[in-house]
């Protein structure tokens, strides 16, 4: 029971995550592959705020901030270029990002990782099922803002942007204020998720936060849709599931260790089968196959 | 009304344009531009409305220069362009085609969409009325719900005439809007455009189908290997033995 | 990350002056080999319009084969284990292209570029699986130095040298006097073209694959001589191959040259200031600088394709 609540909340964490990936990637046509940056940067400023005896919500708040003021600021350069060389270069931003959390010891503690961070407490009650509970109220109302989002004229607007940024361009949208605010919205979500997941796990360090992480996020938005609400929902549900269940594999005790490349080899196998074959993901936006 | 002066324009060795000027003005409804292929006619419109900038030269429009404005502030001056590849947003339904193009939206701002969800209501039914009004006229409110694309050629360009319908510009590019589709459609886009002349708006088109030319334009222009070598009346065009030369000798050029 | 280089720091400005000397000589050394891995960036992006984000892999891929054949049942020396290596990473980029990205050459960029990360974590899983996910070195006792009036140059470093200066000149004569080099050029001026005066697009994607695999492995061996294998090595160098060519502008192979070299030069010449953790972190932020200031690129190039 227990394992399958820690399974929950980890699906719920990757469900917010992926959902704030795809307010980028899906509706604005920015292929975030840094987005791992943010979800660092609001792990660690939920935590130094919290141990510097500030409430948990208050760390919440301050790690969508942080991150969404980052994510504005870093947007601004980059967003020059455009899909895949913005691919690249934000994928750069996330180790820069995490470059900075290892080296600059007096404030991350560099490699050893930031043990014993406040756990979530509601009304006195420190267990798995107040995470659950809150992470359940966390997802269901971010994702109702981003659905809400994507169904207001700024959604449409970014959907224009996305199909053509020329034709956005000649009918006069400021396609760069545009992209920034997208920007600045993914990431103080996954701001948001990264601070839940740091105060879930209670330990955090710079290698928590690596390419495999983006990898895992990416997955979970290409495999479940691009561009559709419910797309990332399915997809790291199903992601969450098939990597777990990867430890059940009935493999020789030698082979217990590698579980984790397995894994990313098994992820890495999906994505490019899936580019091969369904482009699309499970969901696909539009019923209408658009050969590309 | 728009002035161009003395644009030229080289891509690598390529002389594009060599020193075109024109000026239109409100008179004119509807201003042809014409010229063999490769004579420069995109790339003129594209340094019109600014995704593509010049070497040497001046844009002004309404008495305003343009040079270093952005695609969106010359559209905010009132220029509006539609492509030659019918760009579609195909993911997007055909209302959404029509719908998101005006510009400011109240709703394109999200402490707007929040905090004052009521004023954006209001704007988003003003909008989604015109717009259902713009179907209606292009014939294609049966398919307001569908994906963009999954409409034909032909009512592509439709659409994309109805998104410059959703905007109030003053001038319009049109770079070929009646390429490849059939003439019962080219009546309908005919019948459109003259009730936005109607309205007020002026058009300058790029166009191959010559009958269509003579018939809406009232001055033509030509261009050929990026000169402007004619410009006059349709009638005249055809007599004029440089505009002659030019399309008969296209081929040769073309293989040398 | 062991160090086998030696040099000295003293506090007198004269020796001073050395230790820079000898950090620029490190970061050209450094930067001659990351050269080599942009040019192939930049080559496979001229082909195919994306940036190929498993090229890392075919780096690390290279440092792992010849480790491979170096050790265990095979047991060549390592001379000779350069062959059958770089054979295995050729074969590796070709069946890329023939079963993943030559499929996917009319799709959008973004989606190849997606395929080609699920690649690389296919890939780098394989060499964690095999190799597991701790640092290695070849055995070997090539690390003598030369001291060359108080700079201090490796063998390693000499064989890196040579070997670019070598791989340039031959790209260079490739691209001029060939015909495959000369076709893809065409190739990459426009692929509808080339198609319409019967350039074959496939023998052009081979060879391009052909010279940006060979380019990768070996530099990835002379590097990973130089230091140590790591499963990870590939992603680093792989940024910094993509900073080196956003330096240099996109689909300019002496601008990769030249951004390659950049590279190299500042993440050494930074060690003297910042602490060396951070030496990756100047590609990135030259990454960030370089956007800033001349998104085009700093060498621009009037138009796209090699040249």
């Amino acid at each position: 029971m227990e394992y399958f609540l820690h399974i929950s909340i980890i699906c719920l964490i990757y469900i917010l995550f992926s959902s704030s990936l795809n307010l980028e990637l899906g509706c604005a046509g920015l292929y975030n592959f840094g987005h791992v940056g943010f979800f660092a940067i609001g792990a660690y400023s939920s935590t130094l705020i919290t141990l510097s005896d500030y409430p948990v919500w208050c760390g919440f708040l301050s790690s969508m901030l942080i991150a969404g003021a980052v994510g504005a600021l870093f947007s601004w350069p980059v967003l020059r270029l455009t899909g895949d060389y913005f691919g690249v270069a934000s994928l750069a931003f996330a180790e820069m990002v995490r470059l900075l959390l290892l080296n600059e010891r007096w404030l991350t503690r560099g490699p050893m990782g930031i043990p014993g961070i406040p756990q979530i407490e509601v009304m006195g009650r420190i267990d798995n099922y107040t995470n659950l509970v809150v992470a359940l109220l966390l997802t269901t109302v971010s994702l109702f803002i981003l659905k809400k989002i994507l169904s207001s004229p700024f959604g449409r607007t970014l959907k224009l942007i996305r199909e053509d940024e020329h034709v956005a361009r000649a009918f006069g949208k400021n396609v760069v204020s545009f992209k920034i605010r997208t920007i600045a919205i993914g990431s103080a979500f996954a701001g948001l998720a990264g601070a839940f997941w740091a105060h879930y796990i209670g330990y955090i360090s710079p290698n928590d936060f690596t390419l495999q992480l983006t990898v895992l996020v990416l997955l979970c938005v290409v495999l479940g849709g691009r561009g559709t609400l419910l797309g990332p929902v399915v997809g790291s549900i199903i992601v969450i599931a098939v990597g777990e269940g990867l430890r059940f594999l009935p493999l020789p005790a030698s082979m217990t260790a590698s579980v984790a490349h397995i894994q990313s080899m098994l992820f890495g196998l999906v994505l490019v089968l899936l580019m091969l074959r369904r482009p699309q993901g499970i969901i696909a936006e539009s019923h209408l196959l658009q050969e590309t | 009304m728009l002035n161009v002066t003395s644009i030229s324009k080289k891509f690598g060795g390529n002389q594009v344009l060599t020193d075109v000027s024109i000026k239109l003005d409100r008179a004119t409804p509807i201003t042809g531009l014409i010229g063999p292929n490769g004579s420069g006619k995109s790339t003129l419109f594209q340094i019109i409305m600014g995704f593509c900038s010049q070497d040497s030269g001046r844009v002004e429009f309404s008495g305003r220069r343009l040079d270093s404005l952005p695609p969106e502030k010359r559209c905010h001056a009132g220029l509006s362009l539609t492509f030659q590849d019918s760009r579609m947003l195909s993911f997007m339904t055909v209302e959404d085609n029509l719908t998101a193009i005006p510009t400011p939206q109240y709703g394109e701002s999200l402490v707007r969409t929040f905090l004052f969800p009521r004023m954006v209501r209001r704007q988003e039914q003003e909008i989604r009325d015109k717009a259902s009004d713009i179907l209606k006229l292009l014939s294609l409110s049966d398919q307001a719900r569908q994906p963009a694309g999954s409409l034909s050629y032909g009512q592509r360009k439709l659409l994309e005439i109805g998104r410059v319908m959703m905007t109030d510009p003053q001038l319009v590019l049109l770079d070929e809007p009646t390429a490849g589709i059939n003439p019962t459609l080219i009546q309908s886009l005919v019948n459109v455009l003259e009730t936005l002349v109607d309205k007020g708006i002026r058009f300058f088109l790029v166009e191959h189908n010559m009958p269509l030319v003579s018939q809406l334009c009232d001055r033509v222009l030509v261009l050929d290997a990026g000169e402007l070598i004619f410009d006059g009346t349709a009638a005249d065009a055809r007599s004029d033995e440089k505009v002659v030369r030019a399309y008969l000798g296209s081929d040769v050029h073309a293989v040398s | 990350m062991q160090q086998q280089r030696c040099w000295r720091i003293c506090i007198t400005p004269s020796v001073n002056l050395l230790y820079y000397l000898q950090l620029l000589i490190n970061g050209i050394v450094a930067g001659s080999v990351y050269a080599l891995f942009a040019v192939g960036l930049t080559m496979v992006y001229s082909i195919f319009r994306f940036i190929n984000f498993s090229h890392g892999e075919l780096i690390a891929w290279g440092a792992y084969s010849v480790l491979l054949f170096a050790s265990a049942p095979f047991n060549l020396p390592l001379w000779l284990a350069v062959f059958p290596a770089m054979l295995l990473v050729v074969t590796l980029a070709q069946l890329q292209n023939r079963f993943v990205f030559s499929p996917l050459k009319n799709s959008q960029p973004v989606t190849l570029l997606i395929a080609s990360i699920g690649l690389s974590f296919l890939l780098r899983g394989l060499l964690q699986l095999y190799f597991g996910s701790d640092l290695r070195s070849y055995e070997t006792s090539l690390y003598e130095s030369i001291d060359i009036g108080g700079i201090f140059v490796t063998h390693v470093q000499m064989a890196m040298l040579c070997l670019s200066i070598i791989f340039f000149v031959a790209l260079h004569f490739l691209l001029t006097k060939t015909l495959i080099g000369k076709s893809m050029r065409a190739v990459s001026d426009s692929i509808e073209l080339a198609g319409i005066y019967g350039i074959s697009t496939r023998n052009v994607s081979i060879f391009v694959w052909t010279i940006s695999s060979v380019f990768a492995a070996s530099g990835g061996f002379l590097l990973a001589l130089d230091t140590s294998l790591d499963p990870m090595m590939g992603l680093s160098f792989m940024i910094k191959a993509f900073a080196a060519i956003l330096l240099g502008g996109v689909g300019n192979v002496w601008g990769a040259l030249l951004g390659g070299l950049c590279i190299g030069i500042i993440e050494n010449i930074s060690t003297a200031f910042v602490s060396p953790g951070y030496k990756d972190f100047s590609a990135f932020a030259l990454i960030v600088v370089v956007l800033l200031f001349r998104p085009q690129g700093v060498i621009a190039v009037a138009k796209q394709g090699i040249r």
